[in-house]
């Protein structure tokens, strides 16, 4: 018998979803309140006449907001495809690795998206640590997926890796590999 | 959408090419962490609705002293503190972060940024911004932006 990630957790990595398309379509309402909330200043995404006179044509949605597109409604749920990474989390969680925290995040903009479109995006498991890790919240175990997000002729608007620690909750201890978020 | 109101607040200069040394600090930004900020920006600005963000006692449960930044704000703030320096001229290409102490309510995220590097690439300018935040309980996040003129 193997460790863990040899019996049940490799066979997830490098499987992708099908693509999906965001509920919400690009719209200057939902990045208004994305910019509030940032304090952002660039006109690109909230001044309609410099934008139409700009290098977008019109108002587009910040790089860094691309993962929004793809959370899930509140209401009703939605009948989606199962993401790779519910496998892996379903293993970990049987064993104990019951809560999650973000650790790193990496976005590569390749295209602003326009309002008005509609943006599609895929998951992608690509990397679950091979062993378990001690940090300053318990052991755990980091899993790493990635966004690929395109607009509606195709076009690869970014792309965005997303890495999680998912951990057994434990009184803090002294001795710890990896910072813990 | 009206917009009107919004024009006086925003930045239409960019920094020019020729301004910019290696070496050169952005200006430091200083934002008041509270708890409209944490939950605003999960639920409003990100739509992520994970209970540690918006619920004390779900952070509290998870080891936590309070509700606390979600990533994605933290990575919107960042990205935000990066192109409210350079202007609507540059095009960031690449912004990756790790994250580190969590930041919760009440405490003051000082953010820093360092051109770290400035050079052409493909026949167009670009520069790599280093960048970090911190609060009184420490470093929150570092990363890296990478900024290209069109």
């Amino acid at each position: 018998m193997g460790t863990l990630y040899e019996d049940r957790l490799a066979e997830h990595i490098g499987k992708e979803c099908p693509p999906i398309e965001a509920v919400d379509t690009v719209c200057p309402e939902t990045i208004r309140h994305w910019i509030e909330i940032m304090e952002d200043r660039n006109p690109a995404y909230s001044d309609a006449e410099w934008a139409a006179g700009s290098r977008f044509g019109s108002i587009v949605a910040p790089g860094a907001m691309m993962q929004v597109w793809s959370m899930a409604p509140h209401w009703p749920q939605r009948d989606l495809p199962e993401l790779p990474i519910a496998p892996v989390d379903e293993v970990l969680i049987s064993e104990g690795f019951t809560d999650v925290v973000a650790t790193e995040q990496s976005q590569q903009i390749h295209k602003l998206a326009k309002i008005g479109e509609p943006v599609t995006f895929t998951v992608k498991l690509t990397k679950v640590s091979d062993r378990e890790h001690k940090t300053r919240l318990g052991v755990a175990y980091f899993v790493t997926f990635e966004y690929r997000f395109t607009d509606p002729r195709g076009d690869l608007l970014g792309t965005q890796s997303f890495t999680y620690m998912r951990y057994r909750p434990e009184p803090e201890s002294e001795s710890a590999d990896e910072p813990a978020a | 959408m009206p917009t009107d109101w919004m024009k006086p607040h925003l930045k239409y200069d960019s920094v020019a090419w020729e301004d910019v040394s290696e070496g050169d600090e952005l200006p430091t930004h200083v934002r008041e962490i509270d708890t409209s900020l944490v939950v605003l920006g999960a639920i409003s600005a990100a739509r992520d609705f994970y209970p540690v963000h918006h619920d004390k006692d779900a952070a509290i449960a998870a080891g936590a002293p309070d509700v606390f930044l979600n990533i994605l704000t933290t990575n919107g703030l960042m990205a935000s503190f990066v192109t409210n320096w350079c202007g609507p001229d540059w095009d960031v290409t690449d912004i990756s972060l790790r994250l580190l102490i969590p930041a919760f309510p009440g405490l003051k995220l000082t953010t820093t940024g360092t051109v770290a590097r400035k050079y052409e690439e493909d026949g167009r300018q670009m520069l790599d911004v280093e960048f970090g935040a911190g609060t009184d309980y420490g470093p929150h996040c570092k990363g890296t932006a990478t900024l290209r003129r069109p």
